[in-house]
């Protein structure tokens, strides 16, 4: 009998099936990996066994007896979870959020300090963190939250672990690695998710592979094949995805970046170039300041130093307005759409109009037929359903928002596009269109420069990409030495600005980036720590 | 695994293909737009709790009692507008009673000493709503909360008003404003009320056919969404508080007329009523959803049970309970109507899905891009 | 292998920075604010400051203490909370109407009036935490209602409050010490208590991150229902301490509260956006709050402008945080 098994569970947000009838049996002792992509259902699929959601339909047993889902994560006992977006309180210290919310109790009945540290200073010895106990959390640096995460989860001595992406911004795995094979040697079971393959094939003793919401494979340790897991992942074989580059941009630069800092970001001192039609791609995990590269170019950002040039002309862009009017105009698709891109209030085609808003009016007055039309044509060039555009774009899948996302962007006529991962958290169909259409922009003249954390997306897309690492261009590659393994060794620091060429990390594998990862980030973190 | 078979799948969950059926669509979507419904129930119940007065007296209905809600509820009316773009916006406004009152007893200062009574009214006005950009300046630029700051605004005023107008308890209506607000008729019907009608239709409007009413809304629906598609939202949200200062301006010289004069608790009454309009109107109070339709429907239910309680011999008070009952229905029905992404959701549904508390697939977590919105509840 | 490469300790505090956090912390700035406006204003006063005079400053302050005491643990769990006015006005009115001048009867509408308030707040907790309301919007809806039961019990100004019950409150100790100063201190200890529980943890956790606090296994729901409860209580006795001082009822009376509520909140340096506040700062920004219009008093300042100076001191602290919270990012 397996230890914890999640039956046949479904869960729907609108429109949106997160999951359907996923069933998965966590055996004692094993690490079982998840694999998918963004969007695939992976965090449903850990809120709804953790207790924080409940499912539509289906049910979790631990040893067979099923358990009350939804209730918070203190109802399950038995299950805990380093979420991927940490559940650590800001305000509160180190010691508060590791006992959290069973703080030990003096005589007084209020929360005893003395008790408080010395437990949890003895969770923090036991899994080897060495953190101030009365430190507030927000005063930690990125790198030491994940741990604190993953160490808060370690110490309930729970059934089931559940680890969310546990290495996003950890640059050394083995004291993580370590305390799970802790942890399956005393019989417990480890719920693995990362998009990283080779910890995935380090770790895991079994898996499955999530795509739209559904299990569609599963994989076992022998017969661990990364081509086939990438496959299922996406859908479909890798090499058909992208379509074919264009015959070579114009040599005109449109966006030219020199010695470019940002104020409060690593980023210092960051040239790079987009020519007239060319697709330019940023290579970075996370963290590295590629946000704060393409906040500034769009004005959200303070610039210390450096110029931006557009068109061969100098500009000091200093709010998005002034981007979307600096020369041919700059537009920025964000990273977090329904935070940063849409009014999810607003219907689909009021949504694409606000920024066109003066260009549809007479005056003060908004012509609606006008309005229709533009908001009708850009739809169609997207492929948006007709009748999306009447509705509140809050309730239209992914797939549709972002669509409308890239169409608002697109009507605002800049020929500068900044695409901040824009196939995050979408179904492979509408990624395969999104591809087409920069390619199809680029012919057209417009220049593209796109960050994503999918690099293998990056090379099939891209004419060129820089790598960028801790906040500075490490690398530069086209044609040739456009590679996964190239841009992954750039963009964990391995090569410094202006090389470029064939060998990669040591135990990399040409084909799929991820296997380089933990072995040259275990490389990185040697130089670092002398 | 064919790139075509995924194709299928990607867009399995994806209703109606490109074009199909729009004009079937056309007013479903329109029923389905946030707030639309909300706004045609509260007509409905206006339109049956006028006859349904009868209850309380067998004078009603009558068109003497329509007549007295629409004139009472065009001076709530007037002052909602005002807070209802606010809420709009994604702000909120405590400043109403005190521009009210500073409007009227300015209007009345201007023209007892002398001035005209048309220069009085646009000077009074123009003091209103510098009032509210002051107010909006603070928020938008300063980035001081909203609720502090219009209460900081509302307490100078206030505490200015009272000392400008030292020895002068109350200020009489100029003639003009009495003839106008207080006794005029057109055609049989009061002055009062077609300016009512006048007011509404440029209010509609402004919020729902101009640029600036649709920036307002995008404003309301997300201050960074709004800056980063390019919006010059500091000047859209001062402009907000500006033209509510307006509308409390506005209501306040209406008043002046219908009252004959002008004291220093003239818009007293107004704050905590126009607000509840506001909700009852359905728009939503963390911005971006609503319409002045149904603001207006609002302000006449609330105007006519306000009316029913004064037919009958229980006390005042009750008027008040019956306000708050009001607007908790109002805002549980909103609840029913359901958020954007969860779809419609019933209150039971809502109440046993509560574990999750608002936890949603994908946890929103808005970063300090830029100016961050600083109001309630954010 | 044993010897990972934890992370090292990275919190060395510059004494700069310590020093703009200080100036950063609301709760120092108000207390810093109070002294200086008390010696201002004791330097001014004829006869210097008498047990007297304190004892008209402390009684003026403290139902603006408990008030905004209530109001804070709101503002702490993120939410707003307009009841405050109808609260207090609630309570006014009921002593004025109810309580007769007998220890039997005092304690009777005391514990009465007690109730009412923490039942507002359970259901104003009950509409914010588990219908999911937006607070301003509920809580104002029990604001008006509550209003409305004022009028309805006293509709316009009048009533007695008892002696027998505000004598106490208003006394003298041993004609030095006066009673409210105990009971601010009391109110100050019930902070340091209250945030030293699990409740109290809870409290800032909800405050700083809902899904956060729900993932870490908080009951969010169950936190904000005990957070409006607890404020609901804190308002009665508001209501209470302000009956005792003004000795007589009006429907009305609870209406500067919803402004002042909030204004020594904000004086206190409270974060608007939750997880951040002290109690102790709101007790010196209620202080502040009533030193002003007896600072400009001395000052020969007309008594009209009060309020316009009091709107600009909040407005004057608010910007004050900010500016310090950004000096301090840096």
């Amino acid at each position: 009998m397996a230890l914890v098994a999640a039956q046949n569970l479904s869960k729907s947000f609108g429109e949106t099936q997160a999951l359907s009838d996923v069933s998965i049996a966590f055996e004692a002792g094993e690490v079982h990996g998840l694999l998918g992509e963004n969007g695939a259902g992976k965090s449903t699929f850990v809120k709804i066994l953790s207790g924080v959601l409940a499912p539509d339909r289906g049910a979790v047993e631990v040893d067979g007896n099923p358990v009350r889902l939804g209730g918070g994560s203190r109802s399950l006992a038995s299950i805990s979870t380093a979420f991927q977006e940490l559940s650590l309180l800001p305000n509160l210290t180190v010691a508060q959020n590791l006992l959290l919310p069973r703080l030990p109790r003096g005589p007084l009945g209020t929360v005893s300090r003395r008790e408080l540290h010395h437990r949890a200073g003895e969770i923090l010895d036991r899994w080897e963190l060495e953190v101030p106990l009365d430190a507030e959390v927000e005063s930690l640096d990125l790198a030491t939250k994940q741990r604190l995460e993953i160490v808060k989860a370690l110490s309930r001595d729970p059934k089931l672990l559940i680890l969310d992406e546990p290495t996003a911004a950890l640059a050394d795995t083995s004291w993580l690695f370590q305390h799970i094979r802790d942890v399956t040697s005393r019989g417990a079971a480890v719920l693995y998710i990362s998009h990283r393959l080779a910890e995935i094939r380090e770790l895991c003793h079994r898996g499955s592979v999530l795509r739209n919401g559904a299990v569609v494979g599963q994989f076992a340790r022998g017969d661990f094949d990364e081509d086939s897991v990438i496959a299922q992942m996406i859908g479909r074989s890798f090499d058909a995805t992208f379509p074919p580059r264009s015959q070579g941009a114009s040599e005109e630069t449109a966006l030219r970046v020199q010695g470019l800092s940002v104020a409060d970001s690593p980023v210092t001192d960051v040239d790079l170039h987009v020519r007239r039609g060319e697709v330019v791609g940023v290579a970075a995990l996370e963290g590295q300041g590629q946000r704060d590269l393409f906040y500034a170019l769009y004005g959200l950002r303070r610039v210390v130093g450096g110029t931006v040039e557009v068109d061969g002309e100098p500009v000091s862009v200093r709010s998005p307005r002034g981007a979307l009017h600096a020369g041919s105009g700059i537009a920025l698709v964000p990273e977090e759409r329904k935070v940063e891109a849409l009014f999810l209030e607003l219907s689909s085609q009021k949504n694409l109009t606000v920024p066109i808003i003066s260009e549809i009016a007479v005056g003060p007055f908004i012509l609606g037929s006008r309005e229709r039309r533009r908001a009708r044509e850009e739809a169609k060039r997207l492929n948006i359903a007709g009748d999306a555009l009447e509705r509140p774009v809050g309730r239209l899948s992914g797939g549709n928002q972002q669509k409308v996302v890239l169409a608002k962007t697109l009507l605002t006529g800049a020929k500068i596009l900044l695409l901040f991962d824009p196939t995050r958290g979408i179904d492979a169909a509408t990624k395969l269109e999104i591809y087409d259409l920069v390619r199809r922009l680029a012919e057209d003249g417009t220049s593209v420069l796109v960050y994503s954390t999918e690099i293998p997306e990056l090379v099939g897309l891209c004419d060129r990409v820089y790598a960028l690492y801790e906040g500075g261009i490490t690398g530069e590659f086209s044609g040739e030495s456009l590679s996964e393994d190239n841009l992954l060794g750039a963009a964990i620091g391995h090569r410094r600005h202006g090389e470029s060429g064939s060998a990669a990390g040591p135990a990399a594998d040409p084909g799929h980036p991820e296997r380089a990862v933990a072995s040259a980030e275990s490389d990185r973190t040697q130089e670092s720590t002398t | 695994m064919s790139a075509q078979t995924s194709v299928e799948s990607g867009s399995a969950g994806q209703p109606g293909a490109a074009g199909a059926r729009s004009e079937p669509s056309r007013l479903r979507s329109f029923m389905r737009r946030p707030g639309v419904m909300h706004a045609l129930i509260v007509w409905a119940i206006v339109v049956v709790a006028i006859p349904a007065s009868r209850i309380v007296s067998p004078a009603f209905p009558s068109l003497n009692q329509i007549e007295n809600i629409a004139v009472l509820g065009a001076f709530l009316g007037v002052a909602a507008f005002g807070v209802g773009l606010v809420i709009l916006s994604g702000g909120f406004d405590l400043s109403v009673s005190s521009v009210i009152t500073a409007s009227g007893v300015f209007a009345g200062a201007y023209v007892q000493n002398g001035g005209s009574t048309a220069l009085g009214i646009v000077l009074a006005l123009l003091v209103a709503a510098g009032i509210g950009a002051c107010s909006g300046i603070g928020v938008a630029y300063l980035r001081i909360p909203p609720f502090i700051m219009t209460l900081a605004t509302g307490t100078i005023v206030s505490g200015a008003l009272l000392g400008l107008n030292a020895g002068h308890p109350s200020r009489p209506a100029p003639q003009a404003l009495r003839d106008f607000f207080g006794t005029g008729r057109l055609l049989g019907i009061p002055d009062t009320i077609w300016f009512f009608i006048g007011f509404v239709i440029v209010a509609v409007v402004l919020q729902q056919l101009t640029t600036h009413g649709r920036r307002i809304y995008a404003v309301g629906n997300g201050e960074l969404v709004a800056t980063l598609s390019g919006l010059p939202v500091r000047a859209v949200t001062a402009g907000v508080y500006a033209i509510a200062g307006l509308c409390y301006g506005i209501a306040g010289i209406m008043l002046t007329g219908y009252s004959s004069g002008a004291n220093l608790s003239l818009g007293n009454d107004y704050l905590l009523p126009a607000i509840a309009a506001v909700v009852v109107g359905g728009v939503s109070i963390k911005g971006g959803r609503g319409t002045y339709v149904g603001v207006v429907g609002g302000t006449m239910l609330l105007t006519t049970v306000g009316n029913d309680i004064s037919a009958t011999s229980l006390a005042e008070g009750w008027k008040q309970v019956l306000y708050g009952a009001i607007v908790l229905g109002a805002l549980v029905l909103s609840l029913g109507s359901g958020e954007s992404g969860g779809g419609r959701l019933g209150l039971r549904r809502r109440l046993r899905r509560q574990g999750g508390l608002g936890v949603g697939p994908l946890r929103e977590r808005p970063e300090p891009v830029g100016p961050g919105r600083a109001g309630p509840g954010s | 292998m044993s010897t990972v490469a934890a992370p090292v300790r990275r919190f060395r505090w510059p004494s700069a920075a310590r020093w703009r956090a200080i100036a950063a912390n609301g709760t120092v700035m108000s207390a810093i604010t109070f002294v200086v406006l008390l010696a201002i204003w004791t330097y001014y006063l004829p006869g210097g400051l008498t047990a007297f005079q304190l004892n008209n400053l402390l009684g003026l302050t403290i139902a603006l203490a408990f008030a905004g005491f209530g109001t804070t643990l709101v503002i702490i769990s993120g939410g707003f909370d307009l009841s405050v006015a109808g609260v207090v006005s609630l309570a006014n009115v009921w002593v004025a109407t109810k309580m007769q001048d007998s220890t039997g009867s005092v304690i009777g509408v005391v514990v009465v009036v007690s109730l009412i308030g923490l039942a507002t707040g359970l259901v104003n907790g009950f509409l914010v935490g588990f219908l999911g309301l937006e607070s301003i919007a509920a809580t104002l809806s029990t604001y008006i209602m509550l209003t409305g039961f004022a009028l309805v019990l006293l509709a316009a100004p009048g009533g007695v409050v008892p002696t027998t019950f505000s004598d106490p409150l208003t006394a003298l100790l041993g004609d030095t010490v006066p009673v409210a100063l105990l009971v601010l201190i009391g109110l100050a200890l019930v902070w340091l208590v209250l945030r030293r529980t699990r409740f109290g943890v809870n409290l800032f956790a909800v405050g700083a991150d809902e899904s956060a606090a729900e993932m870490s296994g908080v009951r969010v729901r169950s936190v904000k229902l005990a957070t409006y409860g607890l404020a609901g209580l804190m308002y009665a006795l508001a209501g209470l301490y302000y009956s005792a001082e003004v000795g007589t009822g009006d429907p009305n009376s609870g209406a500067p509260f919803l402004l002042t509520a909030f204004a020594t909140v904000a004086l206190g340096g409270a974060s608007f956006a939750g997880g951040r506040g002290s109690a102790i700062g709101t007790i010196f920004g209620a202080g502040v709050l009533t030193l002003i219009p007896k600072v400009l008093f001395v000052l020969g300042v007309a008594s009209f402008y009060t309020s316009v100076v009091q709107g600009v001191v909040l407005i004057a602290a608010v910007l004050l945080a900010i500016l310090t919270a950004r000096l301090v990012q840096r």
